[in-house]
């Protein structure tokens, strides 16, 4: 353990930071480190990211080391263990910085397991003097050739190089130490020290709050409030908007609602009240269940529904051009999508805001619609009145295409022309949902065992809310929707996606608590696959 | 006898990259057993030797990393060439302090930094250093005094 040690502090001839070693897991920030960093940052007087100052990190640390070895190879009579040395005689110490002294006397040693050795003693500056080695023959690190080794300038890595294979680490590392400082700020993952800032003073606030007010709320860039309101001239724009954008994010009138890497503002107060807060209907109270029971059948459906509450472990692959889902009642009259594991990729994210405000494109017709991802929530919103428009069905499917523009994101729907087809329908009758089969004109293609089309929403709502308020338990929607659905089938089952998407007609629950009671509970007989059927003295 | 607080000679607080030491005469100024603490950190086959004789000879040590050599007792020696390099010195269940103690005591009390002592202990920086910079002298570690 003591050589690991030694071998971790060791005073090497050797380019360590060449070596993955050095910036590996016990790469540390020094002092000095962040001394260079400061005075990065007050020259330049321009914020910086994690990344680049990770970069002038590793640039000063890879100069830094060529100066000491350029040092070490033009010190004279450096000193090594197995040298011999008079008295009188001047010896440099790399391994203490470099200092000189003078031999002022020699001794014998005194370690049998050392054999035949010398001790010198040799004066410093200031009258210290201290003891060493000389005459040595056992092997010692500092008796090694000290003229580094004459590398091909080609053979070695650049800062540049250095930092793309192992600039993450440094990173993380380097944004945990400055997190510690309090004189440095940090926004849209740039950092900042907080002595240069601009004032910004409440009267600036105040002129914010009126220029979005009459842009609609937002979203503005500081940039663009910075040119409607005039303030801060005399410093640069850069400046004016780091200031700018700092003291917005103070003040909770504003909202910071740009993706990564784009600061964006918003009046709290006019966003959508849905964006504020989770819709009703999207609120799910949890509900206990053991992921274990279900079938690897049943998994594969619950990561083909892609809901945005089922706990799925993403699977590392390329981000898809392209994602399709199928629409669910909750979502249908929210006007929102779910931000399920799928679909989490195709929109703009974020470091830290919690509301993200971008745009959805039509991608039939260009229509440009104002759309907000709800990180807390998981989920999309904006699309109520595209639904209408288009007349998606429950179970209709969705594409989400990814643009090359940052915060824009095209949807689509199966577009086809419109088609008179049976389609389930659910009704309300006794306060119970029942559901039949009634002719409807559909556009769109759709998940036949999801699609479920609404007579009288407002009699769906106020079933809802009667369940809500009753705290139903699940098994007994369950029973009463396999019950009204079995007739629907010849064979009298119910499919396992069907049944999720009746529940979700009067509750708010992912896929898993409803298959694992499928599984679990005797009054739902498996008749196959993925369906099921209610027991005779259940029903 | 409760534990003598040095007054701390140096006004500028502690840092990262100040560098800790053993200070023998805060154990001479403090009235404890230094040779009773010194046995605990040897190995047992060691203790049980060093404990009922010590050969009273002092050996010259060189230090690996720099050459120095430092006239050391046959208990310091025997720790150095052996005790130290025991896979079990330092382990998750010694403690801050001992683990610190023990790593200077491996390096023939060279003063190191809390990130050099982090490497070594497994311990962070930022705890090493809150441990040893406060009104409380430990075992005699306290900062270099440059």
């Amino acid at each position: 353990m003591v050589n690991q040690f030694r071998e971790a502090v060791q005073v090497s001839q050797l380019r360590r930071t060449q070596t993955e070693e050095y910036w590996g897991a016990d790469f540390q920030i020094e002092q000095a480190d962040i001394d260079h960093l400061y005075s990065i940052l007050f020259e330049r007087e321009t914020p910086l990211s994690d990344d680049e100052m990770a970069l002038a990190l590793v640039r000063y640390r890879v100069q830094r080391e060529e100066e000491e070895l350029a040092r070490r190879a033009g010190a004279g009579n450096v000193y090594q263990p197995r040298k011999h040395y008079e008295v009188g005689e001047e010896i440099t110490f790399p391994a203490l910085g470099h200092v000189s002294g003078k031999v002022v006397g020699v001794r014998p040693g005194n370690n049998p397991d050392y054999g035949h050795f010398n001790v010198v003693q040799v004066e410093f500056e200031g009258d210290k003097t201290l003891e060493f080695a000389s005459d040595l023959a056992v092997e010692h690190k500092l008796n090694i050739d000290e003229t580094p080794q004459e590398t091909d300038d080609q053979s070695l890595l650049t800062p540049e190089e250095i930092f793309i294979e192992y600039g993450g680490n440094v990173a993380d590392v380097l944004r945990k130490r400055l997190a510690e400082h309090d004189d440095l700020v940090r926004l849209a993952g740039k950092w900042f020290p907080r002595s240069l800032l601009v004032e910004v003073n409440i009267g600036h606030l105040h002129l914010a709050e009126a220029v979005l007010d009459v842009n609609g709320g937002g979203p503005m860039t500081a940039s663009e409030i910075l040119e409607q309101i005039g303030m801060l001239d005399n410093v640069s724009e850069r400046l004016a908007e780091f200031s700018l954008n700092y003291s917005l994010q103070q003040d909770e009138r504003f909202d910071e609602v740009g993706p990564a890497g784009q600061v964006l503002w918003y009046l709290t107060r006019m966003e959508p009240p849905e964006v504020q807060q989770t819709p009703p209907r999207l609120v799910y109270t949890p509900v206990l269940y053991d992921p274990s029971v279900l079938t690897s059948d049943l998994r594969e459906l619950e990561v083909e529904i892609g809901d945005e509450l089922s706990e799925i472990v993403p699977q590392r692959s390329p981000r898809p051009q392209s994602v399709t889902v199928t629409l669910t009642y909750a979502h249908h009259c929210t006007g929102t999508l779910p931000l399920s594991v799928q679909l989490r990729r195709m929109f703009p994210t974020a470091y830290e805001s919690e509301r993200i405000r971008f745009t959805l494109v039509d991608a039939l017709d260009g229509e440009e619609i104002p759309a907000w991802v709800v990180r807390p929530g998981g989920y999309v919103y904006g699309l109520k009145e595209w639904f209408k428009k288009h007349d998606i069905p429950v179970g209709g499917y969705l594409t989400i295409h990814r643009t090359d523009e940052p915060g824009r994101v095209q949807i689509s729907y199966a577009r086809r022309n419109p088609r008179i087809e049976w389609v389930r329908t659910a009704l309300v009758q006794n306060n119970q949902l029942s559901f039949e089969n009634r002719k409807r004109a559909i556009g769109c293609e759709y998940d036949d065992l999801m699609i479920i089309d609404v007579a009288d929403p407002q009699a769906i709502e106020a079933l809802w809310q009667r369940h809500t308020t009753r705290a139903t338990p699940l098994e007994r929607l369950m029973q009463e929707c396999c019950r009204e659905l079995a007739p629907l089938n010849p064979q009298g089952t119910v499919h396992a996606k069907t049944l999720y998407s009746a529940i979700n007609l009067v509750r708010r629950c992912p896929p898993g608590p409803i298959f694992a009671r499928l599984v679990t509970l005797p009054q739902f007989e498996h008749v196959g696959g993925p369906y099921w059927r209610l027991r005779e003295s259940s029903s | 006898m409760s534990r003598p607080t040095i007054p701390s000679t140096s006004l500028v607080k502690p840092t990262l990259d100040t560098r800790f030491h053993i200070d023998y005469e805060w154990w001479e100024r403090s009235g404890e057993d230094l040779r009773l603490y010194m046995l605990q950190h040897l190995c047992e086959a060691h203790r049980q030797e060093l404990t009922d004789h010590e050969p009273q000879v002092e050996l010259d040590w060189v230090d690996p990393e720099t050459g120095e050599v430092k006239r050391v007792n046959y208990l310091n020696y025997t720790l150095l060439k052996h005790c130290s390099q025991q896979p079990d010195y330092i382990t998750e269940r010694t403690s801050l302090v001992d683990a610190v103690f023990r790593a200077l005591l491996a390096v023939g009390n060279r003063p190191l930094t809390p990130v050099e002592l982090a490497v070594y202990t497994r311990r962070p920086a930022e705890m090493i250093l809150r441990t040893l910079s406060g009104r409380t002298v430990y075992k005699g570690l306290r900062p270099v005094v440059e």
